[in-house]
């Protein structure tokens, strides 16, 4: 029985100022499946994916990884199991080089030396920076930074992947890139993402959200196909047929 | 401004000191500082004969290190200020005249002000030849290695992170506003208030984004350091602390002014 999943129950957040950002979500991504998370701005798509490395923690409801609730006594686990790519790569990038940033996570793992050189090499292999191993993240392309964040988390050997727009900001030819290296990934992934193109292209299932609740956990191709949500949504149907036709 | 961002940067890149091809242990390079630092300030400030002899230390060292003196020497003068802020009441209090050059009388007043000023500008340059030469973060992580508590060398570095953060923002709001400024030069007093406000929220709201990002990876409050070069405790290294800190003394001791006397 695998243990590589992610399950929400009733889950519900209110941030400090009283603005509640998730209402009563339940959903379960099983093993090897890679879910998209849609929805729109401010719907509430980066505070559910902070719940599933325990940044953020429940007001309501619980959120079970692999069989392990998360709270605050399961965090350390939790975030080993559990790799978070942000949205903005400079806010994963902040130590002098990149070869220090990958290590980063193995060295708070307390692994021996060699294994964490080993790991950090293995990372920037899987997403072909090794070359950049020396240099400073802040040098870097909007691409090659975000591969680097993606490898910082890589090197951690997560179970599970949560990426927050892996391909905003990025050019067509680095957003193939870096959708084929997400597409190579065996892991449990959630991708939070607003591009059709790699929805269709990664992702068999949708969930969407709206004003913090779940209004959708359908196959893609349904989600799309269903009008009455591409215009909560405010997506342009013709546009995704478009999309289809080119193959996206 | 955007250079001294780069320069930051820089300042995290190096990690150890090469003194005629001998990798130096970051301890001996902060070792030979404090003697260095130890000795100076243990000089009389009226004494400027044998302060003068210090700054061969930073002359000579500088271009072994691979870096230009010159460059060192207009860097220090940023504590120019400083140091002349505290000094420039002594010639004013102290008229007690001790030579005569030329017609001019030399009162002890001035020469604790000079003493104060070369001292100021020969612990600066020693400083940035340190800091230049193994980086911000390798001295940190040399220190840590002396006995800096681990809490305090994360502070450190921490702290050098969000300049870098602060100075980030101020650039990105710096073009925001030339952009919509219509060439202004000047901006108004209650501007500055408010950019400075929002300068700070930007930076804490980054700092918090890292700092998430830091907890995703397992963070505990210890910065983790991580080298492949880390150097190791050398002969060369023994041979470097010792030897710089004997001319140190040496200096300090034996006046060398007197010889051409």
């Amino acid at each position: 029985m695998s243990h590589h999943y992610i399950e929400f129950k009733n889950v519900s957040y209110r941030y400090p100022d009283g603005k509640e950002a998730l209402k009563d979500v339940s959903f379960r991504i099983s093993h090897g499946e890679k879910v998209a998370l849609i929805g729109k701005n401010g719907a509430g798509k980066s505070t559910l994916l902070l719940q599933t490395n325990g940044l953020l923690l429940p007001t309501e409801g619980s959120v079970d990884i692999g069989g392990i609730p998360v709270t605050k006594k399961t965090l350390k686990i939790v975030r080993q199991t559990v790799g978070m790519v942000f949205q903005n790569p400079d806010d994963q990038l902040f130590m002098p080089t990149v070869e220090e940033d990958v290590a980063f996570g193995p060295m708070n793992m307390k692994l021996p030396l060699e294994e964490v050189k080993k790991r950090v090499e293995q990372a920037l292999k899987d997403v072909d920076c090794l070359d950049l191993a020396k240099r400073s993240p802040m040098n870097l392309s909007g691409g090659q930074r975000r591969r680097v964040a993606i490898a910082t988390v890589l090197s951690m050997n997560p179970s599970i992947l949560v990426l927050d727009e892996p391909t905003s900001n990025l050019d067509w030819k680095v957003r193939d890139a870096v959708a084929q290296l997400i597409e190579g990934f065996t892991h449990t992934c959630l991708i939070a993402t607003h591009d059709i193109g790699i929805i269709k292209r990664l992702c068999r299932r949708a969930i969407v959200i709206d004003d913090g609740r779940l209004i959708a956990d359908k196959p893609v191709d349904e989600v799309f196909a269903d009008a009455d949500l591409m215009n909560v949504l405010g997506i342009d149907p013709e546009g995704i047929s478009d999309l289809c036709l080119n193959g996206g | 401004m955007q250079n001294k961002v780069f320069a930051l940067d820089m300042a995290y890149g190096r990690t150890s000191a090469r003194f005629f091809g001998a990798a130096i242990d970051p301890r001996a390079s902060i070792l030979v500082t404090v003697v260095y630092l130890c000795v100076l300030l243990g000089v009389p400030a009226t004494h400027i004969d044998i302060l003068l002899w210090f700054a061969l230390y930073p002359i000579i060292a500088a271009p072994l290190y691979g870096l230009r003196y010159s460059r060192i020497l207009l860097k220090s003068l940023i504590i120019l200020p400083l140091v002349v802020l505290i000094g420039v009441f002594n010639p004013i209090l102290d008229k007690t005249p001790v030579a005569d050059f030329n017609g001019w009388h030399i009162t002890r007043g001035w020469l604790l002000f000079i003493g104060v000023v070369l001292r100021g500008l020969l612990s600066m340059q020693c400083l940035l030849i340190l800091i230049d030469t193994m980086g911000f973060v390798g001295m940190v992580d040399g220190m840590r290695r002396l006995g800096l508590p681990r809490f305090l060398a994360t502070q450190l570095l921490m702290v050098f992170r969000y300049i870098k953060v602060l100075i980030e923002e101020g650039l990105t709001m710096r073009n925001a506003i030339a952009s919509r400024s219509y060439g202004a030069k000047h901006l108004s007093i209650r501007l500055w208030g408010t950019l400075v406000g929002q300068l700070f929220l930007r930076s804490i709201r980054r700092a918090e984004n890292v700092h998430n990002a830091m907890l995703a990876r397992g963070f505990t409050g210890e910065m983790p350091f991580y080298s492949t070069s880390q150097t190791e405790w050398h002969l060369s290294s023994t041979v470097y602390l010792v030897s710089w800190s004997a001319i140190f003394v040496f200096l300090r001791l034996f006046n060398l002014s007197l010889l051409f006397v």
